[in-house]
């Protein structure tokens, strides 16, 4: 199928009109001659031969026919400054319109029949200006008249004459326009003609024996016909508008940057209604009155868009204009092309080597050959005598007209791609009429040559040749071809870019030219390069436009923007926000192809499709350019919307980080700066908002409700109410473990329940802390700040009730990123349940905002259904309970000051209880937590000091059950408004910042309930004080142990007095070596004690611990229930070291209390470190507080100068020989058939339950046996009365507590002296093994002898020891059993040695 | 002469994104029209877009003889990565054409040349490049893509995740100093 070519590929005709002619239509009231004859094409059923002499039918020849006069003004303008020209009429053209446009583009946009579907009318509006171009150019022949019409009529006072001028007057064309061209006459005769029929048939004669048979008689009545019967004609193409003759100046204008141009003054605009003539079902736009193109003749007479003609004239115009194309200028192009056919074929006849060849030889392009054929003259190359008789008698040979010279200016100099594509070619002019006359075999041939030549033709190749991805390729080359000029794109090419792209739009049919073949969009894209000219700005829109049908919804996205980027740089407001509006759109739409993506892959994260945000600078890229360009045209309320939508900010938890993910690992970007774009956006928000808010009242009143802020600053979930005396500090949890202690505490006292704390008070003010996080990168302001608070009862839409004073806060401002705590008072005149709902505050005090303080429930997971959606519980509001002030107390330490102690120290504290509520407190207890060392000072528990046991002995619960509440008795109740001052003691039992939180239970009554109030306190505690104690066997017969005790005084200033070391032990007695001890220790100064240590009898209370614990051990360790016993009680031994005048008693209530607690709080922790898979609560049942062998020491030390005092409890260290007690528990229990648990995890936690058990300090086992040798002795001895025989004595020592040890010592001779020592080898004479057996704790010695021949130091070192340790023998029948054995030889370090002196060497 | 890489999930949500300034010389431009284009934006309206995106510093800072110093033009940041999306559509279609992991450099807008990498569980490594260095993309291509699966194998990374790893980005900045 022929493909249908563009209207401006059709042959121009020029008609040279008559003066006389012009008066006759003029009167007649009809457009002039071209317009009438436009009309009448296109014409249907023409036929056209090839050169083959094949018919080529075709259903509809175009003509464009123009006046003569105009295109030779026309044709003079530089061409440089008329395709400037062009571009910003197009561009004022489309201005002019483009809001109408948009609005019937936008307004049908939703209906079924959607006239914009396929087209846009702005692209319309290109693409018939750019075809109404009629005037000749260099670059092609398309406009270089094909056919020249002299018109006559006979009203003339001599036609012939007439026609003779005008046959004689050769047209007014640059040398570059083609003279090929056919000259005919017409003359018209009206019916009112002077001249008789008769002789307007022999005038016709005498010119067609003057001018040839090119003549014809076009008769017509021209009668008054009413305007309702004319025939209306369509609009005429838009032309662009003539220069004045001022403004035609033959010195060129200088290049007008694009930007400036559309500010001058422009040539007359043409309003015409903007219809497209060849495109049936144009949508009916309101047609505007059109506009004259060029002035009137005669301004009094209106131009019609009608032609009142009878429909005899209407016929006999039609018979000319049929006759004309098929007599005349269709042979005659068919003839000019047969012609033409026999040169090209001739020249490529030669071969193609000699022509390459002599271009090489030469250089001489390739157009000069066709020229100098021996058959075209060189003047003209279609000027055959025999085509047109008249052209060669006319034929022009130097146009020396100014005017003519004027337009070769510009391109001539400027451009050199202009002169290499150069003037119309006889070849080029073959193609074009092979392609008009549809001989497309022909035409692609030449097109082809021409391109291979660089002159063209890959324009017009993609029109006529079948699709394949090579167009895409012509395309590209034709456009590149116009690009070579470096720097600026100069007018014409972006003109000729942009006929280009019209051409193709219009000849390549659409469904081709967006496939994936030929992807024409690109093309168009191409053509737009980056020129930033309105036309080429809608190519590219056009581009986008084409993208989107096609389905590439993101590149078109992307045109979009450059199109819309480019238009508002060009000041087409209304079409720039429409392709903004259509990037956003494309952008945001997902696209299709996600469907291909598994349901699975959203449902795995639990993603909502619809959240998807993509790249994330590309959205607030394109709205703020919406809500900048929508403020400059005056829609201030969608601007802000836009700007509002803007301020989105980011939160800890989102995934995107603010400036890029890559570009922050750090949170800042690589180059260091961090996008200002909230600043900007924030500061465009503010702007518009106040100038909504100031100059649009009414539409600020209706929009209002509906800005909705998108960032949320409340951060609902840190935010907490808070009640007078509330502790702030002090952790959630702990205030409930210690509620629940309480009920623990009570329940077999009572059934009185503890009545939930945490309620507010009539008339008393609490606080909501609302926290304020500013999500954006720049600082924020609000105003108002307040909340709304409601009866947990009444709907939401009630207002506040009149009873509640909620506080407003003004100016606060938040910092970038600042999170900051904001108390709001409230105040309730009566008892009532309310609700926070909602925070309100004025943003930037602009914009009232209202967030929500709910905090989503949790996720249901009950049914299928809930478990399957996500279903959430009710949301969660902050409640409050006013109450009466019934029972109330208020609490807190007389002196508040930030507390700073020493470790160690007791501090006295005062406490002020005052009784806030209308009704008297009749009980009172206070609750610590768990280990907290805090003692009341109460007369009964002063009192409760008096002791039946000795001042040395200090009885234990031994157990570490958490202590009771103190119960404060109170002499008579507290009456309302009434205080009470309590006194306590705090011991800062531990190092480092601690809360010290108090729980203060009371009723009025017995009976009742009971209410609670906090209390809190936070403490700072530092060491200074640093105590380290170690021990080793003593070497002394008498002392079991010695035991050091490094004293340091770690302060920088100050000095500590330590009055008192006390040891504490179930086993253990200690007294002091030296008769030095410290009293003042200076800053930075350490000393040093040391205890000798005895063992105490008291074996059965070690046992019938051990057994408890061995017992209780064996529940866990076999899973049997625990028995919820203490352990048996035990007596503490007391010794007091260094007793100063005023010495503490460890029988002194508030003494034994905190030395209990202390160590209950560091067994405690022991039995958590070392059995973490035992449950907490069963530790009192199972670990004693004391290990038999323990031994705690308590130091009291005094600051003077601070008056500090206070005492520090160091516990951990054991002295004694242990047997690994638990060895059988452990082995019975590994060896027991316990039911294997199916679970891994259980099984593991069980053997490291054992292994715990295993590894404690109640299991630990060593050698009870200490060795000592008798070392330095010296003996003097005459060696000449015989060998020296020396006695050494071996003291063995049972370190054990519990079990007999029996030892084999055997001394080894050896001849081998220790060299390194230079020792002799001591030589034992006598009984060389000695065995023996010790009692616990009981030492012996072993006496040997050595014997010596000569003199020198004899080492003590070659003996070995074998020690066993005896189970107790309950039967002496029964053979002894080792429970353990160990065998020692001296170690490495062991040194002691015997001297002998010969005393005859002296 | 600057690199911009996205890693794109299947939803096209990008995980990861850098821009690496390369030092080594412009090689000769294939075409013609890159080289005489002018950038896309070059006034008023682009000083907003610089501002936004605080391009033109970085320009300058890391550019130093890159030529002629286009100020905004063409490295806007959400014009940057417009084009990358705007590329997606382009290599979804080569992805259904040919079974190859590396797609070579599938689209051009301007200056721009788009290289694209798809790995087997449809993540998109998009590059957007000036120059055309096809080998030396590929290598730092495949060393992504080796990162990209180490970084996967965290349990808790998924196919949403933004890789936020120090690491992985010191890394993916060192592969691009080798070959870019």
């Amino acid at each position: 199928m022929a493909p249908s070519l563009p209207f401006s590929l059709s042959p121009h005709i020029c008609v040279h009109s008559s003066p006389d002619l012009l008066d006759l239509l003029d009167h007649a009231s009809l457009p002039p001659l071209p317009r009438i004859l436009q009309a009448f094409v296109p014409l249907s059923q023409v036929t056209t031969r090839t050169t083959t002499l094949t018919s080529v039918p075709h259903a509809s020849f175009a003509l464009r026919f123009s006046d003569l006069t105009e295109v030779e003004s026309s044709v003079h303008e530089d061409e440089e400054q008329r395709a400037g020209r062009t571009l910003d009429w197009i561009g004022s053209r489309i201005a002019t319109q483009s809001a109408r446009w948009v609005e019937a583009v936008e307004s049908s946009s939703t209906r079924p029949d959607d006239p914009w579907r396929n087209r846009t009318p702005w692209w319309d509006e290109v693409k018939r200006c750019i075809q109404g171009d009629n005037v000749p150019n260099r670059v092609e022949g398309w406009n270089h008249p094909v056919s020249i019409i002299c018109a006559v009529s006979t009203l003339a006072a001599n036609p012939l004459q007439a026609l003779q001028e005008m046959h004689a007057r050769p047209p007014d064309f640059p040398p570059w326009v083609d003279s090929t061209h056919l000259r005919y006459s017409l003359i018209v005769h009206p019916s009112n003609s002077p001249l008789s029929d008769s002789i307007a048939e022999s005038l016709v004669n005498a010119v067609k024996k003057q001018y040839g048979l090119h003549t014809y008689l076009l008769s017509i009545s021209l009668a008054e016909i009413p305007l309702q019967q004319a025939r209306p004609i369509a609009s005429p193409v838009p032309c662009l508008p003539s220069l004045t003759t001022m403004e035609l100046s033959p010195i060129p204008t200088p290049h007008i940057p694009a930007g400036i141009a559309t500010m001058l003054p422009r040539p007359t605009t043409p309003k015409t209604a903007t219809l497209t003539p060849n495109v049936p079902g144009t949508p009916n736009l309101p047609v505007q009155p059109n506009t004259p193109q060029k002035p009137p003749p005669s301004p009094g007479i209106p131009r019609t868009d009608a032609l009142a003609l009878s429909d005899n004239d209407i016929q006999q115009i039609s018979r000319f204009v049929r006759e004309f194309v098929v007599m005349s200028v269709v042979p005659w192009m068919e003839k000019c092309v047969m012609e033409w056919n026999e040169s090209y074929s001739s020249s490529r006849r030669l071969p193609s080597r000699l022509f390459s060849s002599t271009r090489r030889l030469f250089g001489t392009g390739y157009s000069s050959a066709p020229s100098s054929s021996p058959s075209t003259p060189p003047t003209g190359h279609g000027s055959n005598p025999s085509v047109s008789s008249v052209t060669s008698r006319f034929a022009h040979g130097v146009n020396n007209s100014v005017s003519s010279l004027a337009s070769i200016t510009s391109i001539g100099s400027g451009s050199t791609a202009a002169a290499t594509i150069g003037t119309v070619s006889q070849q080029r002019r073959l193609a074009e009429f092979a392609t008009v006359l549809g001989d497309y075999k022909l035409a692609i041939t030449v097109w082809e040559t021409l391109r291979k030549d660089s002159k063209g033709g890959s324009d017009i190749l993609p029109l006529l040749v079948a699709p394949s991805p090579a167009l895409a390729l012509h395309a590209s080359n034709s456009i590149n071809a116009l690009h070579t000029v470096a720097a600026e794109l100069p007018a014409w090419a972006q003109l000729r870019a942009l006929v280009y792209a019209v051409r193709w739009d219009i000849g390549i049919d659409p469904r081709e030219l967006i496939g994936n073949v030929l992807e024409g969009d690109r093309w168009l894209v191409q053509a737009s390069g980056a020129a930033e000219e309105p036309p080429t700005a809608l190519l590219l829109g056009h581009a986008a436009f084409l993208s989107s049908k096609k389905g590439a919804r993101r590149r078109s996205a992307l045109w979009y923007l450059h199109a819309a980027d480019r238009l508002e740089k060009a000041g087409i407001k209304p079409i720039a926000l429409y392709f903004f509006r259509q990037a956003h759109r494309m952008y945001k739409t997902p696209a299709t192809r996600w469907n291909e993506l598994s349901p699975s892959f959203w449902e795995s994260e639990g993603k909502d499709p619809a959240d998807w945000r993509g790249f994330e600078a590309v959205l607030p890229g394109i709205e703020h350019e919406l809500g900048r360009l929508l403020y400059t045209t005056n829609d201030t309320v969608n601007a802000v919307r836009y700007f509002l939508g803007l301020l989105r900010g980011t939160s800890v938890s989102e995934p995107t980080p603010p400036s890029g993910l890559g570009l922050t690992p750090n949170s800042t970007s690589m180059d260091g700066t961090v996008p200002p774009t909230d600043r900007v956006y924030l500061e465009d928000f503010r702007v518009a908002l106040r100038h909504f808010r100031t100059n649009e009242g009414a539409q600020w009143e209706a929009a209002k409700e509906s800005l909705q802020l998108n960032i949320k600053l409340c951060q609902v979930k840190e935010s907490r109410l808070r009640l007078p005396g509330d502790a702030v500090i002090g952790e959630l949890d702990s205030w409930k473990r210690l509620e629940e202690s309480w009920q623990e505490f009570w329940r077999p006292r009572g059934p009185e329940r503890l009545e939930q704390g945490g309620k507010a008070a009539v008339n008393e003010p609490f606080w909501f802390d609302l926290v304020l996080r500013n999500p954006l990168n720049v600082e924020i302001s609000m105003s108002r700040l307040s909340l709304i608070v409601r009866e947990a009862t009444t709907s939401d839409d009630e207002a506040g009730p009149d009873f509640l004073e909620v506080e407003t806060l003004d100016d606060i401002t938040l910092g970038v990123k600042e999170t900051r705590t904001i108390p709001i008072s409230i105040k309730c005149s009566k008892p009532a349940s309310l609700v926070v709902v909602d925070a309100t505050y004025e943003f930037l005090s602009l914009l009232q905002v209202k967030e929500s303080l709910a905090i989503r429930g949790r996720r249901l997971h009950d049914t299928p259904q809930q478990r399957q959606n996500k279903v959430y519980a009710p949301d969660i509001l902050t409640k409050i309970e006013v109450e009466d002030a019934g029972l109330r107390l208020q609490a807190h330490f007389v002196d508040d000051r930030h507390l700073m102690l020493i470790h160690g120290e007791r501090k006295h504290m005062n406490v002020t209880l005052l009784n806030t509520g209308n009704r008297p407190i009749g009980e009172l207890w206070l609750l610590t937590g768990p280990y907290d060392a805090v003692w009341v000072n109460t007369e009964t528990s002063c009192s409760s000091s008096g002791s039946e046991d000795s001042v040395n002995i200090l009885r234990s619960t031994n157990s570490f059950a958490s202590s009771e509440p103190f119960h404060i008795p109170l002499d008579e109740e507290i009456a309302p408004q009434s205080s009470l001052q309590l006194s306590m003691i705090m011991h800062a039992a531990h190092i480092l910042e601690h809360d010290l939180s108090l729980l203060l239970v009371f009723r009025d009554s017995a009976g009742q309930a009971f209410h609670s109030a906090r209390l809190t306190r936070h403490y700072e505690v530092k060491q200074t004080l640093q105590v380290s104690t170690s021990y080793e066997p003593s070497q002394s017969a008498t002392k079991s142990y010695l035991v050091n005790i490094d004293l340091e005084n770690t302060a920088s200033t100050g000095e500590i007095y330590v009055s008192q070391i006390m040891t504490l032990s179930p086993s253990w007695s200690c007294e002091p070596i030296s008769q030095y001890l410290p009293e003042k220790l200076s800053p930075r100064q350490l000393s040093r004690v040391m205890l000798a240590a005895h063992p105490l009898s008291r074996a059965g209370e070690a046992q019938e611990v051990r057994r408890f614990l061995e017992s209780q051990l064996r529940s866990i360790l076999q899973g049997t229930p625990v028995e919820p016993i203490s352990p048996p009680v035990i007596n503490l031994e007391c010794n007091h070291i260094y007793q100063s005048s005023d010495s503490f008693s460890p029988n002194d209530p508030v003494t034994r209390h905190f030395i209990h607690t202390g160590r209950c709080s560091s067994a405690a922790r022991a039995a958590a470190l070392a059995h973490p898979h035992i449950p907490a609560h069963h530790y009192p049942h199972i670990f004693p507080l004391y290990e038999p062998s323990a031994i705690d020491f308590v130091f009291f030390w005094e600051i003077p100068s601070q008056s500090r005092s206070g005492h520090l409890l160091v516990t951990g260290l054991s002295l004694g020989a242990s047997h690994a007690p638990l060895r059988e528990l452990v082995e019975e229990t590994e060896n027991a058939k316990a039911a294997r648990s199916m679970y891994a995890e259980t099984q593991r936690e069980r053997s490291e339950v054992l292994e715990a058990v295993r590894n404690s300090e109640w299991n630990t086992e060593s050698d009870p046996l200490v060795m000592t040798v008798e070392d330095g002795l010296i003996v003097e001895h005459d060696f000449k009365q015989g060998p020296c025989s020396v006695p050494v004595r071996f003291t063995m020592r049972n370190q054990s507590l519990t079990h007999n040890v029996h030892y084999t010592l055997r001394l080894l001779n050896s001849d081998t002296s220790r060299s390194e020592q230079l020792l002799h080898a001591p030589q034992y004479v006598g009984r060389l093994t000695h065995k023996g057996e010790l009692q616990p704790s009981q030492s012996a010695v072993v006496s040997a002898k050595l014997s010596a021949r000569t003199s020198g130091g004899y080492g003590l070192d070659s003996w070995k020891v074998v020690i066993d340790v005896l189970e107790p023998q309950k039967d002496n029948s029964q053979p002894r059993v080792v429970r353990q054995r160990y065998e020692r030889t001296p170690q490495a370090g062991n040194n002691a040695s015997v001297t002998i002196v010969d005393k005859s060497s002296t | 002469m600057s690199h911009h890489l996205f890693l794109l999930s299947p939803s096209d949500t990008p995980l990861y994104e850098l821009t690496h300034f390369s030092s080594r010389p412009v090689q000769n431009v294939s075409s013609p029209l890159a080289s005489n284009l002018p950038s896309w934006s070059t006034s008023a309206f682009a000083g907003t877009l610089t501002a936004l995106s605080g391009a033109s510093s970085a320009n300058q800072q890391y550019n130093p003889q890159g030529g002629s110093a286009r100020i905004g033009g063409g490295k806007d940041r959400h014009v940057i990565q417009m084009v990358a999306n705007a590329s997606l559509d382009v290599i979804e279609d080569v992805m259904r054409k040919e079974n190859l992991m590396y797609l070579k450099s599938v689209d051009k807008f301007n200056e721009w040349t788009v290289s694209a990498f798809v790995t087997p569980g449809n993540m998109k490594f998009v590059l957007l490049h000036e120059a055309r260095n096809d080998e030396g993309i590929k290598s730092f291509f495949m060393d992504v893509w080796e990162l990209y699966v180490k970084t996967m194998l965290n349990p808790f990374h998924t196919a949403h995740t933004p890789i936020r790893s120090a690491i992985f980005d010191a890394r993916v900045r060192a592969s691009a100093k080798k070959y870019l």
